[in-house]
């Protein structure tokens, strides 16, 4: 079992391919969730086959987080910080305040506490310097919360994904509920990825397709 | 062309050969640390005056230089970058504590040694800045940031101050440094442009033509001329949009709602040209070393643009009637000639403070010399004239595209399929950004980039805003920063 944030709220995955069966993560279950088995025979031919993730697997918990998303259709606030943007993606998020966009018609507000937000949007690689003002930002919101990654810099870190002050991306850091791609993600892109977080719009990618 | 000639110095004669430049007229641009083989060499800029070759002084580094701060204060933060990301101290900089690496943050290893081979790191965790002593009892300390209201670029502010009085004020900026100059080594010097376009995203143009004339420069391109002039309007494209953003932003924080709203419409209606003209709302992806990746069409420009030149007037003449807002402009924090030239401010800074410089005009690139162009100036140097100097920044912006639309002719767009390397070459290459001077030093070697040095415009200006706000009042902050109309990325890189 591997815990893939760095905060306790962060999602939890189950891999077999890291097991070695010594069952101590049954006895230091504290919700008892995990069973001793005796099934041995786990051969596949996909690694991802090995890995169970609690969430995208699980339809029960997927159509709670939709139903909670949903209650946040008629009002969203947003806190953003920016982790390392060159200012591209901020210039964007600025523009849907603009009287074009009018964000605000959406139900979609920028907020200036974490404290009132549901949602934080990150921008940029999430260089060093910035890892931990962002995660305290996090700390700081009330749950349920909801995270985004604003460009594609903090979906892979790329193209600043190397170097001595280099970032790989926010879901290093938080367990991330919508990517946003763009150098940067134009207005549009980013109030479809808004609308997609509270289920108010379809998905258009598919395994790297777009239908 | 040779934008640049070399003069080595010893460290004993650094204070020397300064003072006898200073008293030229000179003007320095930037400091930075570059190898040559293992040697590493300080390379101070040096503006010699309009249409002279750059001057590079160069010194042998030792551990220990001589700082030059006290003479070009302007160069303090250059050399506390040096101090920062090498082994080398200048004694007698006046602030030797660390400028891009936040305190009890380090580095593994040194960048831009070519023989190193080390994967380097920036590790640790960030304890609070040195910040000046204050013995008085009631003076109360505010810290703001980093991550502040809005959807604004990290950085953290510190306000020591009684009542509404400001009595010092410290920005902590590069929390997001980027290391980008690091990024660059090693980069073939056509796909380092993406790099480069994304120092500042509003920034796109004036960073990515600078990188693209440095390269230009070292390997000995000619760029066709109907490129040059479409750089031309690609840049004064970015001048436009930035402008009226800046409007907006100064509507914002005087509270102006209608006039923040028609500045940000019509910073929309700017973007959306742009991406008509070249797909995209930042003018990214359309520049390449030798020309430009693809052909535009200029044509279609001017009926949109003459629409948004004329709302654009409009718009300045209904804030230049606004009562409020002028208020809340004039004498709003003054900075004085001679302090923008010590300390390095450029672009409407600097020519709102009296200073009559403009690259575009002083080092012409690009074919800039076959345009008109005043350079907009005013005396008093407050946010007023800050403002008033971008105001007709953006005017004359609309007139330079119809200028270079008028000398297009039909051509290439660049220099095809030759390929340009070099063994060993340097280039500089610069432009006039809407907010000032951007320069690129490049050094390649093997067909490779050895060092790139980014000097951005807001660099320069945010080591000049401190000196306007100690002793402003709280109230006027904002509306100084707006007048400013900085960027956070460029400076942290």
């Amino acid at each position: 079992m591997t815990k893939t944030s760095a905060t306790n709220q962060g999602s939890v995955s189950l891999d077999y391919g890291r097991c070695i069966n010594c069952q101590i993560c049954v006895e230091s279950c504290p919700t008892d969730a995990l069973q001793r088995s005796s099934d041995l025979v786990f051969a596949a031919k996909s690694r991802r086959d090995l890995i169970m993730d609690d969430i995208s697997h699980d339809t029960e918990a997927n159509e709670l987080a939709s139903r909670i998303r949903i209650l946040f259709k008629s009002s969203l606030h947003i806190r953003h910080v920016d982790a390392g943007s060159c200012n591209g993606c901020e210039s964007e998020l600025q523009a849907l305040n603009n009287p074009f966009y009018n964000l605000h018609r959406l139900g979609i507000f920028f907020t200036p506490s974490p404290r009132f937000a549901d949602v934080l949007l990150v921008t940029g690689p999430v260089v060093p310097q910035m890892q931990e003002p962002l995660l305290r930002t996090y700390e700081g919101m009330p749950r349920p919360r909801f995270v985004i990654a604003g460009g594609t810099c903090p979906i892979s870190g790329a193209p600043f994904d190397f170097g001595y002050s280099s970032g790989s991306g926010l879901d290093k850091h938080l367990p991330v509920d919508v990517f946003i791609p763009g150098c940067p993600p134009t207005p549009a892109a980013f109030i479809h990825g808004l609308l997609l977080l509270t289920d108010r719009i379809s998905q258009r990618i598919h395994r790297g397709r777009y239908e | 062309m040779n934008a640049v000639i070399r003069t080595y110095v010893k460290s004993a004669d650094l204070h020397d050969s300064t003072r006898e430049l200073l008293k030229l007229g000179c003007r320095f641009q930037m400091a930075y640390l570059r190898y040559d083989g293992s040697i590493p060499e300080v390379v101070y800029l040096v503006d010699r005056g309009p249409k002279l070759e750059f001057l590079e002084l160069v010194v042998r580094a030792e551990t220990e230089l001589p700082s030059l701060s006290e003479l070009v204060p302007l160069l303090s933060w250059y050399e506390r970058e040096i101090m920062d990301l090498s082994e080398i101290t200048f004694t007698g900089n006046p602030e030797p504590f660390p400028l891009v690496l936040m305190s009890g943050m380090t580095l593994s290893s040194f960048p831009f040694d070519p023989t190193s081979k080390e994967i380097m790191q920036l590790f640790g965790s960030s304890t609070p800045p040195q910040l000046p002593e204050i013995l008085a009892t009631q003076v109360q300390d505010l810290f703001w940031g980093p991550i502040r209201a809005d959807v604004v670029e990290t950085g953290e502010f510190h306000f020591a101050y009684i009542g509404e009085e400001i009595l010092h004020y410290t920005p902590r900026l590069f929390y997001k440094h980027r290391g980008i100059e690091q990024n660059l080594q090693q980069q073939d010097p056509g796909s380092g442009l993406v790099l480069a376009e994304r120092v500042s995203g509003v920034g796109t143009i004036c960073h990515g033509l600078a990188y693209c004339l440095a390269v230009e420069d070292a390997l000995g391109i000619e760029v066709p001329k109907r490129a040059q002039l479409l750089r031309i309007i690609l840049a004064e494209l970015e001048r436009i949009y930035n402008n009226l953003h800046y409007f907006g932003m100064l509507s914002k924080t005087t509270t102006l709602k209608v006039g923040e709203a028609f500045g940000t419409l019509l910073e929309e209606n700017a973007k959306q040209i742009n991406a008509k003209f070249s797909g995209h709302r930042l003018l990214r992806n359309i520049l390449s070393v030798g020309g430009l990746r693809r052909d535009l069409n200029a044509e279609i420009l001017p009926p949109m643009l003459s629409v948004l030149r004329q709302e654009a007037i409009d718009y300045l003449e209904s804030l230049a009637g606004t009562q409020s807002y002028l208020d809340r402009l004039m004498g709003t924090g003054p900075l004085p000639p001679g302090v923008a030239f010590d300390f390095g401010a450029t672009g409407p800074v600097a020519n709102a403070s009296g200073i009559k410089r403009d690259l575009r005009v002083q080092h012409p690139y690009s074919l800039y010399d076959l345009l008109s162009l005043d350079i907009p100036t005013r005396t008093n140097g407050d946010a007023l004239a800050r403002a008033e100097v971008r105001g007709e920044a953006l005017i004359t912006a609309f007139d330079l595209i119809q200028q270079a639309v008028n000398l297009l002719e039909a051509g290439e767009v660049n220099v095809g399929s030759q390929t340009f390397t070099a063994e060993f070459a340097d280039g500089l290459g610069w432009s006039e950004g809407p907010r000032g001077a951007c320069i690129y030093a490049v050094r390649i070697r093997h067909g490779i980039l050895e060092r790139v040095k980014i000097k951005s415009a807001s660099f320069s200006n945010w080591k000049v805003f401190p000196l306007t706000v100690h002793s402003s009042n709280m109230m006027d902050y904002a509306i100084n920063e707006a007048s400013f109309g900085l960027t956070i990325a460029g400076v942290d890189r």
